[in-house]
């Protein structure tokens, strides 16, 4: 009996270990034509599955959209969100799983960051529910939308880093009295790539620097690894994924900072698409289209330490034009990579440098 | 005696192995655009692979880590399992514990806690000496390739002490008292009788430690990624996961063909040991449980040895990971530390994320120690008690999913079950995908314990059985079973620890739909929350303190059952 028993138990733990997600296909679910139809078919979709690291506040950032979502449209959405260790990695993950006609394991890419993942969600018009909604947001046919807007910036120390050596340029990070004190990217060439553009450092400028900078690498981080400057393992840590780390480490009081190369600076975004295949579209168009209100981008600042410096009362937009008093050149490169084909391969000279072996 | 209940599900682990191996031969001569195949490669990834200027680096930096994690990983394991097993070291059961509580931190965590300890900057075992003396260069730094298998050999040396433990405790103790009697030295004991007879469960278990080195990832990770000291482990995971375009499984793939290639080596070295093994059978039926050595004046050393392990490998990472969970954000370890702690970031644990990882992980924790262990022994008998031509094919197939590293196969696994299996079999994403990769990864393991407690029961107790009327399943039943208990409760827990802490088959198996347990802390280590993932690490390694109670409360008796069967019959 007791045999038979554990057999059957065995055999259970089998069937509900292997219980199969539900296919989907969000490509062909019909885009609903104003905010009270989104609210109304998101609430009959019930659940949002989201998956990404820091990004949007992380854990307590879907939590919070969740109850001011719930509570502004008298729905009773639940978001589950997973944490992920590689951004990038995950979104490459998710593609294989759209190829392969799989459900999408989150109903939402955080950054679509080319035109190639832009291929993989499906378009949605944003100014259908959020009236008045600048068109200069929506990137892609529409496929992605800037919820926010951050500005790539150099940490360093504050402990390590006197505020007499604060360097303001690329070049500075170069000093011999920093070598083996830089973090840089493994994947670098991401956002180092603007270095490239004529009107920056121009590829043969990119390339000199980077070479020069790899002398001075002592080690490579990732984006929201930031504990690693805080804790002085690390002097500098360039380019940062953008100036909300240090924004939200500074308000909690931790000996870190960060300044802005007078080379040009990039304004960067993070811009969300639905994967072809998610599971929820209506409650994924109904959460991006809440970060895209005032509410929504208040939540956005408090949590993750940035907004959309394009949207009216934006709280970036101030700390981008103080920077420009200052002098600084800013680039906007999001969607860049249409009209320049070439920073595809920039991407990968920078990081084949920063990442040689010792 | 190979029945069909043996070799049905034998063959059909030997199938599931070959047909993951063989997807991952395929994706070698495939060419791969934007992550997918689309056509016929030829040796193009193989050009690739051997074109990267970092190759020759990469090779000697794992090789060097390798061996450096296989010595320190022997050079601990090895006495530490002589001494909880032949020695009469008071409260030498301790010992175990020690080396289970070790397994139950994760790998990455005690790699974190080394590089806060010997970091060349931050470190304290670096610090304090260079301001002490003025050193102009930290004294031990641990992120270079020497630190990073020193590390490695820590993590190591528990499992070193798995494999190698029953065989010591299982051993005839007739040629040691002949020994004895002949006036041999208990050095010359050790050296001319001891040591010859557990050699081939040690040249097993040196296999198996040196490929578990060369495919580790959480150490080169953690310590090495970071100051840009790779491995093939990590030179594969850059590849795998790039950031500036999709993954290349093709030049992957092709690293993974190399790997298999060298496995098929291994595995050849191996099964000639595993030829000659008959001739170290060591239970016989007759008495068997081995005299204990007298420490005599040595039983403090022996506890300081005991200490220090247990200090490096166990206390200091935990204390370490514990201080990181108490600490809003990092900061050098000095005296003003223990101001800024505090229980805020076991506040801002996702508990549902934790929950739903604990209900994973338990089904795991249930399911694959006993299909390990299952599917190990049909295998092993058919290798060991068998004469039929193809039992050392068998044994290699086995083998080999341990030779690839995790990465590989995980990578395998995952795209096999997202463009192969998902009409027929929609595993993809389920927990059931990971339990199979872990299922099939750990086989190699199941089957060198298993291998190595057959080979030591001895034909005639199998063929007085047999002459005594009893069928196949009797005396498997009540000879076989009971004589390997105690490597088969050693394996069982020592696999149900694995499931709690593995993370780099999960890794690349996992997505957000089926998250393990240490999946959860890893990411969230990974993501950002260093300090809630540390949070969610002590509360894993917390709750794994029943399962070590468990162990000491059935492990002895099992133990005490085993031997007081033996002298019944």
């Amino acid at each position: 009996m007791l045999r038979l028993c554990s057999i059957a138990v065995f055999t259970f733990l089998l069937i509900v270990m292997a219980r199969p997600a539900r296919a989907q296909d969000a490509a062909h679910s019909p885009e609903p034509p104003n905010m009270a139809a989104l609210v109304q078919a998101a609430a009959k979709e019930g659940t949002l599955d989201v998956a990404w690291g820091d990004v949007y506040g992380g854990a307590e950032g879907v939590r919070r959209a969740q109850d001011e979502i719930n509570a502004k449209y008298h729905v009773n959405l639940q978001f589950k969100y997973s944490p992920v260790p590689n951004g990038a990695a995950f979104q490459n993950q998710v593609v294989q799983e759209i190829r392969a006609g799989q459900t999408a394991s989150t109903d939402i890419l955080f950054h679509i960051r080319d035109q190639t993942l832009a291929k993989m969600v499906i378009p949605v018009n944003y100014d259908k529910y959020i009236p008045g909604l600048p068109s200069s947001v929506m990137f892609y046919d529409r496929r992605s939308v800037i919820v926010v807007s951050t500005i790539l910036a150099e940490e360093y120390s504050t402990k390590d880093v006197p505020p007499n050596k604060v360097p303001n340029s690329l070049a500075g990070l170069l000093a011999p009295e920093w070598k083996g004190k830089v973090a840089t990217m493994p994947y670098q060439g991401v956002i180092g790539w603007y270095l490239g553009l004529a009107d920056v450092l121009g590829k043969d400028g990119m390339v000199k620097f980077y070479t020069a900078l790899s002398v001075n690498i002592g080690g490579l981080m990732t984006c929201g690894d930031s504990d690693r400057v805080v804790s002085g393992e690390f002097a500098f840590f360039g380019l940062d994924c953008g100036d909300q780390e240090v924004r939200l480490r500074q308000r909690k009081g931790e000996p870190i900072s960060d300044f802005y190369p007078k080379e040009g600076t990039a304004i960067y975004a993070f811009s969300p698409g639905i994967p072809l295949t998610a599971a929820h579209p209506n409650a994924a168009r109904l959460f991006i289209a809440y970060l895209l209100t005032p509410a929504g981008q208040k939540l956005l600042w408090d949590e993750f330490g940035c907004d959309n410096y394009l949207l009216p009362g934006s709280r970036m937009a101030p700390v981008i034009a103080a920077a420009k008093k200052k002098g600084v050149k800013f680039i906007d490169i999001y969607g860049i990579d249409v009209q320049h084909p070439e920073l595809d391969d920039y991407q990968r000279t920078i990081n084949t440098i920063v990442n040689q072996s010792k | 005696m190979a029945r069909p209940f043996v070799v049905i599900p034998a063959l059909v682990a030997a199938a599931a192995i070959l047909a993951l191996l063989g997807f991952v031969i395929v994706l070698s001569f495939s060419r791969m655009q934007d992550g997918v195949i689309a056509g016929f490669a030829g040796f193009g990834n193989f050009a690739v692979l051997l074109g990267d200027p970092n190759l020759p680096r990469i090779v000697s930096n794992t090789l060097v880590f390798a061996a450096i994690a296989l010595a320190v990983s022997f050079l601990l394991g090895v006495p530490l399992a002589w001494l909880a097993e032949r020695s009469d070291l008071p409260g030498r059961s301790l010992i175990w514990t020690v080396m289970l509580a070790s397994l139950v931190l994760p790998g990455f965590l005690v790699g974190m806690g080394w590089l806060l300890l010997a970091h060349p900057r931050i470190g304290v075992l670096n610090t304090v000496p260079m301001n002490a003396f003025h050193l102009a260069s930290a004294p031990l730094p641990v992120n270079n390739i020497f630190g990073m298998g020193l590390v490695e050999g820590l993590v190591l040396t528990s499992l070193t002490f798995v494999l190698i433990a029953p065989s010591l405790r299982t051993m005839d103790p007739a040629l040691e008292e002949a020994a004895r009697m002949s006036g041999a030295s208990s050095r010359s004991l050790l050296w001319n009788v001891t040591l010859p007879l557990v050699l081939p469960a040690l040249v097993a278990a040196a296999m198996y430690v040196a490929i578990v080195a060369v495919g580790a990832f959480d150490i080169p990770a953690v310590i090495g990624l970071g100051s840009r000291v790779y491995t093939f482990s990590t030179f594969m995971y850059v590849h795998a996961y790039p950031a500036d375009g999709f993954p290349d499984y093709g030049a992957i793939a092709a690293g993974g063909a190399v790997m298999i290639v060298l496995a098929l080596g291994m595995t050849v070295i191996y099964s000639q040991v595993l030829r000659r093994a008959r001739s170290f059978a060591v239970i016989t039926g007759k008495a068997y449980r081995p005299r204990l050595t007298e420490l005599g004046r040595w039983k403090a050393a022996a506890w300081a040895f005991v200490a220090l392990y247990a200090c490096g490998a166990l206390i200091l990472p935990f204390l370490l990971t514990l201080i990181y969970a108490l600490l809003p954000f990092a900061e050098p370890l000095d005296a003003g530390v223990f101001a800024h702690m505090s229980l805020a970031n076991f506040a801002q644990v996702p508990w549902n994320l934790v929950l739903t990882g604990a209900i994973h992980t338990g089904e795991l924790v249930i399911v694959v120690p006993l299909a390990v262990l299952g599917l190990s022994f049909a295998i092993s008998w058919i290798v060991v008690r068998t004469v039929v031509p193809w039992r050392y094919v068998l044994d290699g197939i086995a083998f080999m999913p341990h030779a690839v590293p995790g990465i590989l196969f995980g990578i395998g696994a995952s795209l096999a079950a997202l463009f192969v299996l998902q009409k027929i079999l929609p595993i993809y994403g389920t927990v059931f995908l990971i339990g199979l990769v872990y299922t099939i990864g750990w086989l190699s393991f199941g089957t060198r314990i298993v291998n190595s407690s057959l080979i030591q029961v001895h034909s005639d107790l199998i063929e007085a059985g047999a002459v005594s009327g009893a069928r196949t399943g009797a005396v498997m039943r009540d000879i076989v079973l009971p004589l390997v208990r105690p490597a088969a409760v050693g394996a069982w827990i020592y696999i149900v620890l694995l499931c709690v802490r593995e993370l780099t088959l999960a890794a690349f198996v996992s997505t957000p739909k089926n998250l393990t347990l240490p999946m959860v802390a890893w990411f969230l280590w990974n993501n950002g929350s260093i300090h809630t993932g540390a949070a969610v690490a002590v509360i894993v390694a917390i709750a794994l303190v029943p399962l070590l109670f468990l162990y000491l409360q059935f492990g002895p008796r099992s133990d005490a059952m085993f031997g007081s069967a033996v002298s019944e019959r």
